[in-house]
């Protein structure tokens, strides 16, 4: 008591003070995780793809091959269809953008639940250019350690925050607040909190929210759509990821190989078939893209496995068509359901041990066997007098092209020729052309080989806005 | 390293951890200045050398030279003051035997020290030069045609053998800009005699390295910055928590103003032509202008709260620039420390030249004595000023686009110096109450406008399109094509990233208008209660983190990282 009357009334109020400012930091913490557990749950979406992956790997009891890699395998390898002709029973791990460090846990994790023995990777050149995406990250590993125990998620957080890329950025913090990323849209959030309350399955809940995407089962879902030849545009595999494959990312390639060898697994790496214009438009003619065909090849020989790229496939084994895509990369339900039918039967002859090599075109031949137009696609400038229009068709080595410059009137539906064809690259078509000079032109180029006589092979067709 | 990453805060916990629980131990007065300087050291070297190991090379090589000739300076000043003090003494000479071998001495220790401030700086200034102007010149030489005259340096650079001096392989260094100048500060306030020089090179490589500084600065003072390193500093719950505010303030203006508008400002700079209608430029140039100042003074926000965590106030660096009512102020309010650089290290020692005093003397000779008294006063630092934003365009890089932007800055000033009394006139004529609320106004308005036209220069990196793009501001506006226009720029998410960047301004306009007034928004903060805080903070936070979503800007740099 004594003591206490000897410290000042001010000493005394500083522990209280010090007291409540800590209060205050706890206070502010607390709010901040409840805030951000409340965002969660309203708005990361109960159904992502790997949500689904994830939850149906864990329903099988038994899996002999799985298929992994991104969106191109998730979209273009059904299980189902495979299965049928194998007699196997297989699963498709592949998920959006997938990156090939989350490819790897995948056949890790396959390997260790399941003994797999056989590992379908389907890679795109995309996936080599070193580019992340963070919300397939998070989502993938969120969705993995879903129902684990905590450390299994520290350790998985770990794993993915101390990653050299990861570690720098804002990345490595936001993985605690993954509704940054995926998110559903506002008007969906009420359905999408009253799935979570009514426990409705992830996969369900995937079936009801895409348009264009369908989930099947077992892993896989398909894309419904066809891609519209019309209007390609120059949206190309190329256009986006023209880089050089980087280091980082043949080094993961190394790993998920050498991972395989040590554990004996078959690993089969390939190409899935995109559009042939897809594969022209890699520099001249595809050189660029059958220079990193080459590359991968001898990357996986090193370690006993084997890259096939489908786009070169023989049509005894993959006969192509228009009608098999989604887009310049992903198959449709057609396309995916034809391919895994000629996957099924190449894996049935390579275990038969037959000579599946020669299944394959060399680039000169593959480039040979183009003999029609894959797309055709056209560049505008607005000059002085009208709009000067430079088509660029993708075909074989051995297709000469013609060309028709045409304008549409919405009003009349009515094609006016501009210029007949001929073997001409480029036509100036004045504003006036389609009888109007509104600020917007609607323009087709036809496109057919040379001896032709058919309407057109191939059209695009753009609708063109200037100011004069 | 972000600052906004696991990495930076693993770093900045340890250290905090260290540095105060080192302070805690070593308490005792008995430990003189204690050992937090060190812990400092060591800790601006980890993370020097974490964002690559190389730039230890150019920092240590700074700080050598500069501290070495700091120090010889100093003992040339201190020798020259005891020779004086001894020929003070010396009873043999007369007054004027003394004065003169004082003048001689006095010329000889400058000498000196002049031979080692010239070195010293050519060293450094050449450093700074050769990685941050080597490839404009190579390009401006391969234009010209003399392509064999750099390849030939460039070869004979290469054949040593030493990659790291070619250059194809140049990485400018992180924060070189803002340490060097930093050091040179040093090294003239050594040649000046400011203060005593720092004997301790560790102590000294603490301030040339401190983290927080060298990603986009401030520039700071060694009289300033240098002691409060060297201060113990106890650990105080308000300083973190100032800090952490700061930090905060500084991440939300950057991801949640400038990383909204940064994509949008691309994509609608992308095809300029003469069909670019105005309207859009404007916009563009006005988030142009939102994305400068809160991507740099946010950034600044976040060191300055990093340094405030440790007890270290450095430099502010902004004070409400687009409160100006000139441009000069607006220079004295916005980069600050460069600003302050450039007066005290190029503005007054060129202003104060034989050749600039010759001037003065020549205009004192004008007739008419009012203009020959203002143009004396006037034309020496218009000239000054001149010269000093050409260097702050050179400094920004060897562009003519930011040559241009630094010149007409400049010339806006000496203009407004020059024609000073005209205007002065025109205000008496008009009957103009410049302290009246709306004159203020006009003239806030009247220098954000004369700031953005400079920032035509500065965002497009060819004058040919700024030109373009002044000329279709004023004559080809076209007011009716803005919204399709702005639609055309297709940006992920471009309405939210705008409604977003726009609640932010609205934050950053009400904090600005307080910091105006004199008020303290982190005092007033702090003392609010705990419900209005959380709120507050829980959507700011909120809405830098939906940023994240939406940003395109992924890789997070700042406008002034590379400087």
């Amino acid at each position: 008591m004594e003591n206490n009357e000897n410290v000042s009334p001010q000493a005394s109020q500083k522990p209280k003070r010090k007291k409540r400012k800590w209060i205050g930091v706890i206070i502010a913490v607390v709010c901040v995780v409840l805030i951000n557990e409340l965002l969660k749950f309203c708005l990361e979406p109960y159904g992502s793809a790997s949500q689904v992956m994830w939850d149906d790997y864990h329903k099988e009891d038994s899996i002999d091959q799985i298929f992994v890699g991104s969106s191109l395998c998730y979209v273009g390898i059904s299980p189902y269809v495979v299965d049928d002709i194998m007699g196997t029973n297989s699963y498709n791990m592949g998920t959006p953008s997938q990156y090939l460090a989350q490819t790897k846990l995948a056949i890790k994790t396959a390997i260790e639940d399941h003994g797999v023995k056989r590992v379908v990777m389907a890679l795109g050149y995309f996936s080599l250019t070193g580019e992340r995406s963070t919300i397939a990250e998070v989502s993938f590993l969120r969705a993995k350690t879903k129902g684990e125990s905590l450390l299994d998620k520290l350790t998985t957080y770990a794993n993915y925050a101390f990653d050299e890329d990861i570690i720098g950025t804002p990345a490595s913090l936001n993985y605690f607040f993954p509704w940054i990323y995926n998110s559903v849209n506002l008007s969906e959030v009420g359905s999408n909190v009253q799935a979570k309350i009514e426990g409705k399955q992830a996969t369900e809940q995937e079936m009801v929210n895409n348009v264009y995407r369908h989930y099947v089962g077992k892993g896989y879902g398909y894309l419904s759509g066809y891609l519209n030849f019309d209007d390609t545009g120059d949206d190309t595999t190329y256009s986006y990821y023209s880089e050089t494959f980087s280091e980082d990312s043949l080094n993961e390639l190394r790993e998920i190989a050498c991972l395989c060898e040590e554990n004996d697994v078959e690993l089969i790496v390939l190409a899935t078939p995109h559009p042939a214009y897809d594969v022209l438009s890699y520099g001249t003619n595809g050189d660029e893209y059958f220079e990193k065909m080459l590359l991968l090849q001898e990357l996986f020989a090193e370690y006993g496995a084997e890259y096939y790229d489908f786009n070169l496939a023989k049509d005894e084994l993959f006969t192509t068509s228009d009608s098999y895509f989604f887009d310049h990369e992903h198959m449709n339900k057609e396309g995916s359901e034809a391919f895994s039918t000629s996957l099924a039967n190449f894996l049935l002859m390579k275990e038969a041990g037959e000579d599946v090599s020669s299944l394959f075109y060399t680039p000169e031949e593959y480039l040979d066997s183009i003999d029609y137009i894959s797309t055709i696609w056209f560049n505008t400038c607005t000059k002085n007098n009208g709009i000067s229009v430079t088509p660029i068709a993708y075909t074989g080595t051995n297709v000469e092209v013609e060309y028709q410059y045409t304008v549409y009137d919405e009003n009349t539906g009515e094609y006016t020729v501009v210029q007949e064809y001929s073997s001409a690259t480029s036509c100036l078509i004045p504003f006036d052309a389609d009888g109007n000079d509104n600020g917007s032109m609607k323009i087709v180029v036809n496109a057919r080989q040379v001896g032709s006589d058919s309407a057109y092979e191939k059209r695009c067709i753009q609708t063109i806005c200037y100011d004069k | 390293m972000e600052l906004y990453s696991l990495e930076f805060a693993i770093f900045m916990a340890v250290l905090l951890a260290v540095y105060y629980g080192v302070e805690k131990i070593f308490y005792q007065s008995k430990y003189n200045e204690g050992y937090q300087w060190i812990v400092l050291t060591v800790a601006n070297m980890i993370f020097y050398g974490l964002c690559g190991l190389t730039n230890l090379i150019y920092i240590f090589t700074t700080s050598v030279t500069t501290f070495a000739a700091g120090l010889y300076m100093s003992k040339r000043t201190e020798r020259n003051a005891l020779d004086k003090k001894a020929l003070k003494n010396d009873e043999t000479k007369s007054k004027d035997e003394i004065k003169e071998a004082k003048a001689k001495l006095k010329a000889k220790y400058m000498f000196d020290k002049r031979v080692a401030l010239v070195i010293v700086l050519l060293i450094n200034v050449g450093i700074l030069a050769y990685l941050k102007y080597w490839s404009t010149i190579y390009e401006f030489f391969n234009g010209l045609g003399a392509k064999s005259v750099v390849e030939t340096i460039e070869e004979s650079v290469t054949e040593t053998g030493n990659t790291i001096f070619s250059a194809s392989s140049v990485v400018i260094p992180l924060g070189i800009s803002f340490y060097t100048f930093q050091s040179i500060s040093y090294l003239i306030d050594m040649y000046n005699g400011k203060y005593k020089a720092e004997n301790n090179f560790f102590k000294y490589l603490n301030f040339v390295s401190f983290f927080p500084q060298l990603l986009q600065g401030p520039i700071n003072r060694y009289d300033q910055l240098g002691n409060q390193l060297k201060e113990r500093h106890k650990f105080d719950l308000d300083n973190i928590h100032r800090g952490m505010l700061r930090m905060a303030y500084g991440f939300f203006k950057k991801y949640a103003i400038a990383d909204m508008v940064s994509p949008i400002i691309i994509a609608a700079f992308r095809n300029i032509d003469s069909k670019t209608p105005g309207c859009i430029i404007v916009f563009t140039i006005l988030l142009y202008s939102i994305e400068q100042y809160c991507d740099f003074s946010g950034g600044i926000d976040m060191v300055m709260g990093a340094s405030k965590m440790l007890g270290i106030d450095m430099m502010e660096n902004f004070r409400q620039p687009y409160f100006s009512k000139s441009l000069g102020e607006f220079w004295r309010r916005w980069h600050i420390s460069l600003g302050a650089w450039m007066r005290d290290y190029i503005f007054y020692p060129v202003a104060l030249t034989k050749p600039m005093q010759s001037l003065s003397k020549a205009c004192k000779k004008i007739n008419n004595k009012a203009l020959a008294t203002h143009l004396s006063r006037t034309l020496p630092a218009c000239l000054a000023n001149l010269l000093v934003f050409f260097i702050v365009g050179l400094w920004h890089g060897a562009n003519a686009h930011f040559l241009i932007w630094g010149i007409y800055n400049g010339l806006v000033i000496a203009l407004s110096d020059l024609f000073s009394p005209v205007f002065d006139k025109m205000v008496t004529i008009l009957h103009i109450n410049r302290e009246n609320k709306y004159y203020k106004a006009f003239a806030i308005v009247r220098t954000f406008i004369v700031v953005n036209i400079g920032w035509y220069f500065d965002v497009l990196v060819n004058p040919k399109y700024s030109f373009l793009c002044l000329r279709n501001t004023f004559i080809y506006f076209k007011p009716g094509r803005f919204l399709r226009r702005l639609k055309d720029c297709a940006v992920y998410q471009q309405n939210l990233c705008l409604n977003l960047a726009f609640i932010g301004c609205i934050v950053v306009l009400i904090i600005s208008i307080l910091k105006e007034r004199g008020i303290d928004p982190t005092e007033k903060l702090m003392k609010s209660p705990i419900p209005f805080r959380v709120v507050l903070y829980s959507t700011l936070i909120i809405m830098m983190l939906v940023s994240f979503g939406l940003s395109s800007a992924s890789s997070g740099s700042f406008m002034y990282a590379n400087y």
